[in-house]
């Protein structure tokens, strides 16, 4: 399975939103290193919404959609897998 | 325009009763005055060994509880207080190593309801002059703020219909969208925390989504019967609707909160105690404390005369132990000292763990566009302390060994809320507040200081260079990387660059 297909999986499954989004991280640290906590965006400020333990560097920070953002660390946008799964939390993180 | 009856009918509609008792225990509030006072009996002559398992448990970073607070509000001991002051610096520096971070206050209206009896915006003082900020004066303003230096404002406004929600929500995205071009960058306002009258859940929402940084409510007194006296009328005469207005912030999103008492109008003991209770009561609630902690001192204030004839006035001695006792019963939050206090007052209490202080500051309405350069009683809330410049007291703080910061990362990454709590408490972000010091201080020393406060600064700056580059937590670390990188990037003319 995809990478960008078992986010869509989790996202499209029951439950409340901020569980499904850290049920994401924990999927994106296991199989690719990578570091991500969501953030609801208002203006300048990035309130913290969904992630694990620990802090993330602020390596990027990507605007999703109207509503979220993410701080990620490690995780390289250069990479086509990681390009899908972006555009699936675009989609669906809401 | 907003009429006389406009007002009536404003005020009558602002408290909403069920905001107020979903959070009530038993029909009460969480401030029990009568149980205060038996935790501060109870908790007198203090055995030495149990402070300094107090102590102990503070430089842990772990909350004290009430009975341990009023142990070491009990404290006689000289000894034993000059072991609290040392171990408050302590505490401070391994939460947020050595910086302070500055702002300034950016009072915005002074047309208030209200008739509290220390404040010179009060409604029955007619000698106050009124002013309200339009949208292109409170620009005006933050240009001229950020020509100066600052990143970060405290906006400040009377409780009136003429500065509701929507028009502080107007004024936050007119600070934000304001930029100056500076010696070798441009400079903005980065953050603006809110100091205004507790307001409905709905409102409250409407500044979560302009950006808000922290709102601060400061419930002046928790003591009942005082807090009746010293607010007669109005909308502040509510006690609850104040106490709970953080509790109702936090409901609608906002995760920075910041609680303060006014100091000198009932016994300091006392407020200590109802601070302590303030941000355990939200902490339980919603696993967020209170982000600061504010403990101004009555100050003298056209129209007033309760700083005069108060017999609960602070001294200098007990200021500093409140400072001192704030700091280690909430180890993990911050505390503002600000320019009420004279430079003397602030050189010796901020190393006591104050994390925030303000300078160039003016608390006139449109003063610092309008360059007026004396103080003005009926222009202001209160007369200040020290109003020394921004480059003089950052140059004080280089000679004291502190790093001034203007950061603003924090709430742009994430790092708010519980999650900045809980990263407080285990010295995980103090490492960022370096980081963010050095980037800042670098960004500022460019841009705005004098050539003497550049030499004492790039002195500093290179000592926080080697210090950052020696500490384990970073040594060998891709973060290390990234901050050199973002060193670089400062120097060669980037801005707003952070971690």
């Amino acid at each position: 399975m995809f990478l960008s297909d078992e986010v869509s999986a989790i996202l499209d499954s029951e439950g409340e939103l901020k569980a499904r989004l850290e049920r994401v991280c924990d999927l994106l640290f296991r199989k690719c290193g990578a570091k991500i906590c969501f953030c609801e965006v208002f203006s300048s400020r990035w309130s913290y919404f969904a992630g694990l333990d620990g802090v993330v560097v602020p390596e990027k920070r990507i605007v999703l959609n109207e509503r979220f953002g993410i701080i990620a660390e490690n995780f390289d946008l250069n990479d086509t897998e990681n390009i899908e799964v972006i555009d699936i939390l675009k989609q669906k993180a809401w | 325009m907003t009429t006389g009856t406009n007002v009536k009918d404003w005020v009558s509609n602002v408290i909403r009763r069920d905001e107020i008792d979903k959070y009530l225990n038993d029909g009460k509030d969480f401030i029990d005055d009568d149980a205060i006072f038996r935790t501060l009996d109870k908790a007198k002559t203090p055995d030495k060994s149990k402070i300094r398992d107090i102590l102990q448990k503070s430089l842990e970073i772990r909350l004290l509880d009430p009975f341990e607070t009023a142990s070491l509000i009990n404290v006689t001991d000289p000894e034993i207080w000059e072991e609290m002051f040392e171990t408050a610096g302590a505490v401070k520096r391994k939460v947020y190593d050595n910086r302070i971070v500055t702002f300034a206050p950016l009072y915005c209206s002074n047309l208030c309801v209200n008739n509290c009896l220390y404040c010179a915006f009060r409604k029955d003082n007619t000698r106050e002059k009124r002013r309200i900020l339009s949208i292109d004066e409170v620009r005006a303003e933050a240009r001229s703020l950020a020509s100066m230096g600052h990143k970060r404002l405290i906006m400040v406004y009377g409780e009136h219909p003429s500065s509701s929600a929507d028009y502080i929500a107007e004024t936050m995205e007119a600070v934000y969208g304001e930029e100056v071009k500076t010696r070798r960058g441009t400079a903005q306002i980065r953050r603006a925390n809110i100091n205004a009258a507790p307001m409905a859940v709905d409102d409250m929402k409407k500044l979560w989504k302009v950006g808000i940084g922290t709102y601060q409510v400061f419930q002046e007194t928790y003591h009942h019967d005082t807090y009746a006296k010293m607010h007669p009328s109005g909308i502040k005469s509510d006690y609850r609707w104040r106490l709970y207005a953080l509790h109702r912030a936090l409901e609608a999103g906002i995760d920075d909160v910041a609680i303060g008492a006014l100091f000198g109008i009932f016994d300091w003991r006392f407020e200590v105690m109802g601070l302590v209770a303030h941000s355990a009561d939200l902490e339980e609630k919603f696993g967020i404390g209170a982000h600061t902690v504010s403990f101004p001192r009555l100050n003298p204030a056209e129209g007033c005369d309760v700083d005069t004839n108060s017999p609960y006035r602070v001294s200098d001695e007990d200021f500093k132990k409140l400072v001192t006792i704030l700091r280690l019963s909430i180890p993990h939050a911050g505390l503002i000292i600000t320019a009420r206090e004279s430079a003397k007052i602030r050189r010796e209490v901020i190393p006591l763990g104050c994390t925030q202080t303000d300078a160039s500051t003016r608390i006139g309405i449109g003063s610092y566009s309008e360059q007026y350069n004396k103080q003005e009683m009926e222009r202001q809330q209160f007369i200040l302390g020290d109003t020394r410049s921004l480059d003089e007291v950052i140059r004080e703080f280089t000679e004291m060994g502190m790093i001034t910061s203007f950061c603003t990362a924090g709430y742009r990454c994430g790092r708010t809320g519980d999650k900045i709590m809980k990263l407080l408490r285990t010295g995980v972000e103090g490492k960022f507040c370096k980081l963010n010091a050095v980037l800042t201080f670098r960004e500022w020393l460019d841009d705005f200081a004098s050539d003497e406060t550049k030499a004492a600064g790039e002195k500093l700056l290179a000592q926080e260079m080697e210090a950052v580059k020696n500490d384990p937590f970073f040594k060998g670390k891709p973060l290390l990387e990234q901050f050199l990188n973002n060193y670089e990037r400062i120097v060669n003319g980037e801005r707003d660059v952070f971690i």
